[in-house]
């Protein structure tokens, strides 16, 4: 479980980017931040990732103060899922074989290079596996930082943004490939995403953020058309189909 | 020939790429010992290898060309590693050995030596201009490019600078120290002004098989720690936010990976002088033969810096009949126009 309990913080003096932020991450659990550009979702995922350190406030993981972790027992605790905008000059194969980096002892093993094969058969990206990062379309590229945050075998997996840039195909395999992992492992997840149909699909807890504070915390069925307005400033229509929810957005 | 290589595996291509500069090492290598101005035939230079025939053949054999050869392959492998880490962590392609500034430093410390302190009041003799007292030059050299390395990266610790902070203040404090030593060589007189001169002429004549030992034992260390290390630089390639989350206590192996390749730069330059572009295009090359996976790419770039220091030393020596080039020179003269080939072929097969 991860804790937060009452986060501030600020880039500048005197303008708080945070300021009060208090939720939990459960066991189990998969939790999305919500909120418009600026709300603070970013900020607050690198606080997680010990980027930068919070004004006040704390964060624990289990009964762990992070500020006392160092950086191999963070790494066993949570893995990040960035964005790979631009792709990097290494392979697919050895972008996913550097999940595994927390687990080697100077080199992979056998096992860690076992691991990344079934994982990349999985994952449709076993043809791939020799291709540098920077020549795979956008959606493998999410796919390859997908399976190395999922390899690293964490208690929670930090996702940044896991479909935006992406086309409407990939989005879906991408979402997919977090829903599947979901089922299979009981593990954490904190996921900040733009699209309110794709939040519901995946979450169980959720967390609104505006102007850096928590707005509300709360689940699915608590979402509603006027906590989105209030939230995002705009007009929609909830739908309720199947036993799903989905969102309209209307002008 | 590259079509085919293009063809294999990353693997298979791998192994050929490394096998190949393995065996232009070694071949270079051996091809250094009896190649020369000295006229010796195969046989003699055989026998002075193993201290035998003419005294003179044996002196040059084993006094003159192997502790130069022994420097061309430790200071290639030097400056090429030293070139990967700087460029891996600094993350910009553009970075070399000396981006700290460490070449610029130790170029200070020497002309205050040579210039300031008479360490090089300098003798002529048949058109050579020697220095009379090389260890003090080295010395100061060495602590002035020991103490750049310490301003530059204690500035970068203690006030967190990123990295591309941490690049701009060691070339401007390089350009700081390139200032006061032209200022320096503006008062001196033209003796000791070209001595100073003569001095910053990369050059592995000068080393013998003490500073070869020097050399080496800073460079094994310096391998071993990259190797051991080489999958940390590839997390580093991610970025910082991911190779946090992997594991890696970063400043503090930042700080460590940046002081060893500019320890590495420090000793190569304050002992042979400073020999460019080695430590900045052998890590390209490398990394378009081998890719970006650090074992391979440091490996690669060990053998094919050997080679090319080898190479270079060879046409140094050979070029003039008799008068030695500075090798520093040739590796920039013949290197630059190869990498310009290089990158046009690469490009065209890319389009």
């Amino acid at each position: 479980m991860i804790s937060i309990r009452n986060i501030s913080f600020s880039y500048i003096k005197n303008k708080k980017v945070l300021n009060d932020v208090s939720f939990d991450i459960n066991d189990g659990e998969c939790v999305v931040l919500l909120g418009p550009n600026g709300a603070g979702k970013s900020t607050l995922i690198s606080l997680i990732l010990k980027a930068h350190k919070p004004l006040s406030g704390t964060i624990h993981f289990d009964n762990l103060d992070i500020k006392k972790m160092n950086a191999l027992e963070k790494a066993k605790y949570i893995s990040y899922v960035p964005q790979l905008i631009n792709g990097t000059s290494l392979t697919v194969r050895e972008t996913v074989l550097l999940g595994r980096l927390p687990f080697y002892k100077i080199y992979p093993n056998k096992k860690d290079y076992e691991l990344v094969e079934n994982l990349l058969k999985e994952f449709n990206l076993i043809e791939l596996k020799d291709k540098e990062t920077n020549q795979i379309s956008g959606g493998e590229r999410q796919k390859v930082s997908v399976a190395r945050g999922i390899i690293q075998d964490s208690k929670v997996i930090i996702f940044d943004e896991p479909t935006s840039n992406l086309d409407i195909k990939a989005q879906q395999d991408v979402i997919n490939l977090i829903k599947n992992e979901r089922n299979k492992n009981h593990k954490s997840f904190l996921i900040s995403i733009h699209d309110l149909n794709q939040a519901l699909a995946i979450g169980d807890k959720f967390v609104f953020l505006k102007e850096g504070e928590v707005f509300k915390v709360c689940n699915k069925d608590e979402i509603d058309e006027s906590l989105i307005e209030s939230v995002y400033n705009i007009k929609t229509k909830i739908i309720n189909n199947n036993g799903g929810k989905y969102i309209i957005y209307e002008n | 020939m590259t079509r085919s290589i293009n063809k294999m595996s990353l693997s298979t291509k791998r192994l050929v790429v490394l096998l190949i500069f393995s065996i232009s090492t070694l071949l270079l290598f051996i091809s250094s010992i009896f190649i020369g101005s000295s006229g010796m035939s195969f046989i003699d230079g055989l026998k002075a290898l193993f201290g035998e025939g003419d005294r003179i053949n044996v002196i040059i054999v084993q006094n003159i060309r192997l502790p130069r050869i022994f420097a061309a392959v430790i200071a290639g492998i030097a400056l090429s590693i030293s070139g990967v880490i700087m460029q891996t962590v600094s993350n910009n392609v553009m970075a070399s050995p000396s981006t700290l500034g460490v070449s610029n430093a130790a170029v200070l410390g020497a002309n205050i030596a040579i210039i300031v302190l008479g360490g090089g009041t300098i003798f002529s003799s048949g058109g050579f201009i020697d220095i009379n007292n090389p260890y003090i030059v080295s010395l100061f050299a060495f602590g002035f490019a020991f103490l750049s390395i310490l301003l530059v990266l204690g500035l970068g610790r203690i006030r967190r600078f990123n990295n591309a902070t941490t690049v701009l203040i060691g070339v401007t404090f390089g350009t700081f120290c390139t200032g006061l030593t032209t200022l320096i060589q503006y008062f001196a007189s033209d003796n000791v002004l070209s001595a100073a001169v003569y001095w910053s002429f990369g050059d592995l004549g000068r080393a013998n098989y003490i500073e070869d030992l020097i050399m080496l034992v800073v460079t094994v260390i310096a391998l071993i720690f990259f190797l051991v290390f080489s999958y940390r630089y590839n997390a580093m390639l991610l970025g910082e936010d991911s190779a946090s989350t992997l594991g890696i206590n970063l400043n503090a192996f930042r700080f460590i990976s940046l002081l060893l390749a500019s320890l590495l730069t420090a000793v190569v330059v304050s002992l042979v002088g400073i020999i460019g572009f080695i430590g900045l295009i052998v890590p390209q090359v490398m990394r378009k033969l081998v890719g970006n996976d650090h074992l391979p790419l440091i490996v690669g770039s060990s053998l094919m810096g050997a080679s090319v220091l080898l190479f270079s030393d060879i046409i140094a020596r050979v070029a003039l009949n008799g008068l030695a080039l500075p090798v520093g020179a040739v590796t920039s003269v013949i290197g630059a126009p190869a990498f310009i080939l290089i990158l046009l072929l690469g490009r065209r097969k890319s389009e």
